[in-house]
């Protein structure tokens, strides 16, 4: 590509199209989107602007967020990613409630105005995006890892756990980290120091994994004046995950081990390693058989 | 020595199930547990026959007890998440434990004052 070809290119405003549907079918409808806004340089507090937005059957408001972004706005922040619900950037307060932008349908909330506004409890960076940090510092304070003594002697076999034993913490696993239960939990917005549905439930999840020997560290951490006790079993957090894991529950079984079973879980040894060394190649051999360039896609007929 | 917050709490809830029983006994001695109901439950004499009873006593110094503890605890629980800080952490312990202490203290000196035959 020649310098004037790229010249011309960078310069050429960037066009969103509304994925599946443009040139397909017409939009169902203009909605608007009131969306926050926020510059820290300029502004000094957060307002509202609003802004049409065509509509299509499957528009998520990611969708309708980029559009604004591309055509009518482009200083509009947005934090987002994988666009499929995995990765939990898009977290934020829509209509009220906290949803992923990615995916929630616009015409499935069946109103005509769509309030966009970042996630509760968090420092505002800029719009819609907010600092992250409080809320997994909080995360890493509850050692979401495996901890026990013998880890590294034997990293080549795996430790043995019953699918029983699976059962116990599987749910909690499919936390994204997206800070949609922080933001909706009613303690964390009057405590800043309470510890949070998501860290709590993570420290639950690697109590009970019986391949972790770390109960005593975990325990001295939720067991202080903010951490699990300051949780009223308002729910809201289990009512605001978009993965189906319910921190609540998480919560209340916390508090149970920690009146009856302390003593117990802390003593609890960690499951023992399979006698066997790990099968399969090893990780090193994958890197290895990795080509240092990609062969080039066919080119199209 | 720092108490845990599990004992702290669990201490809450066993006094919650206790001011429970006891509230209810309490309720029921000042009405249908008198001949006559509430009007004449309140009369001096009734109130003193029951201060004077040393089971009636007691079960008015344990539920006196279990309040003191229940009620300030909850609420140093809420202004604990109401404000944060060191300073402010130990204020709100210290001041709600004094809290409690006083109003025991005060509760139990009626209690005596009424065991041991009233005012004249």
């Amino acid at each position: 590509m020649s310098a004037s070809e790229q010249k011309q290119q960078e310069q050429k405003p960037l066009e969103f199209k509304i994925p599946n549907l443009e040139g397909v079918e017409k939009p169902m409808k203009n909605v608007t989107f009131r969306v926050s806004r926020f510059d820290p340089d300029k502004d000094a507090r957060p307002y509202y602007k609003d802004y049409e937005v065509p509509v299509y059957r499957f528009t998520t408001i990611l969708d309708g967020l980029l559009y604004i972004k591309y055509n009518l706005d482009p200083t509009l922040a947005v934090r987002y990613s994988c666009r499929m619900g995995v990765c939990g950037s898009c977290a934020m307060v829509v209509n009220g409630r906290e949803r992923l932008a990615c995916k929630t349908n616009v015409l499935s909330l069946n109103s005509s105005i769509i309030t966009v506004r970042p996630l509760n409890n968090l420092p505002l960076i800029r719009d819609i995006v907010t600092d992250l940090r409080p809320f997994l510092e909080k995360h890493r304070k509850v050692m979401p890892y495996t901890i026990r003594d013998d880890l590294e002697a034997h990293e080549d076999r795996e430790f043995l756990q019953s699918p029983a034993e699976l059962n116990d913490y599987m749910m909690l696993t499919d936390c994204i980290k997206c800070g949609l239960c922080y933001s909706a939990c009613p303690t964390t917005a009057t405590d800043e120091l309470f510890l949070g549905p998501q860290a709590l439930a993570q420290a639950y999840r690697y109590i009970v994994d019986s391949r972790d020997g770390g109960a005593k560290l975990r325990f001295d951490i939720v067991d202080s004046p903010h951490g699990v006790w300051r949780c009223h079993f308002a729910g809201a957090c289990s009512a605001a995950c978009p993965k189906g894991v319910d921190p609540a529950f998480a919560i209340q079984q916390l508090k149970k081990l920690l009146l009856y079973r302390r003593k117990a879980m802390e003593n609890r040894k960690p499951a023992p390693e399979s006698e066997k060394p790990r099968e399969g190649i090893s990780v090193e051999e994958v890197v290895k058989e990795i080509p240092k360039e990609w062969p080039s896609p066919p080119a199209p007929k | 020595m720092m108490v845990r917050e599990s004992t702290i709490m669990w201490i809450q809830y066993i006094t919650g199930l206790g001011i429970l029983v006891l509230g209810a006994l309490h309720f029921a001695s000042l009405t249908f547990l008198v001949q006559g109901g509430y009007l004449e439950a309140l009369r001096y004499k009734i109130v003193i026959s029951r201060y004077t009873d040393p089971l009636w006593a007691a079960a008015l110094e344990a539920f006196l007890a279990l309040l003191s503890y229940h009620v300030f605890n909850g609420f140093r629980i809420m202004l604990l998440e109401y404000n944060q800080g060191s300073g402010w952490s130990k204020a709100v312990n210290v001041t709600m434990f004094l809290a409690a202490l006083v109003v025991f203290l005060y509760g139990t000196r009626t209690i005596i004052t009424f065991y041991l035959g009233g005012v004249a």
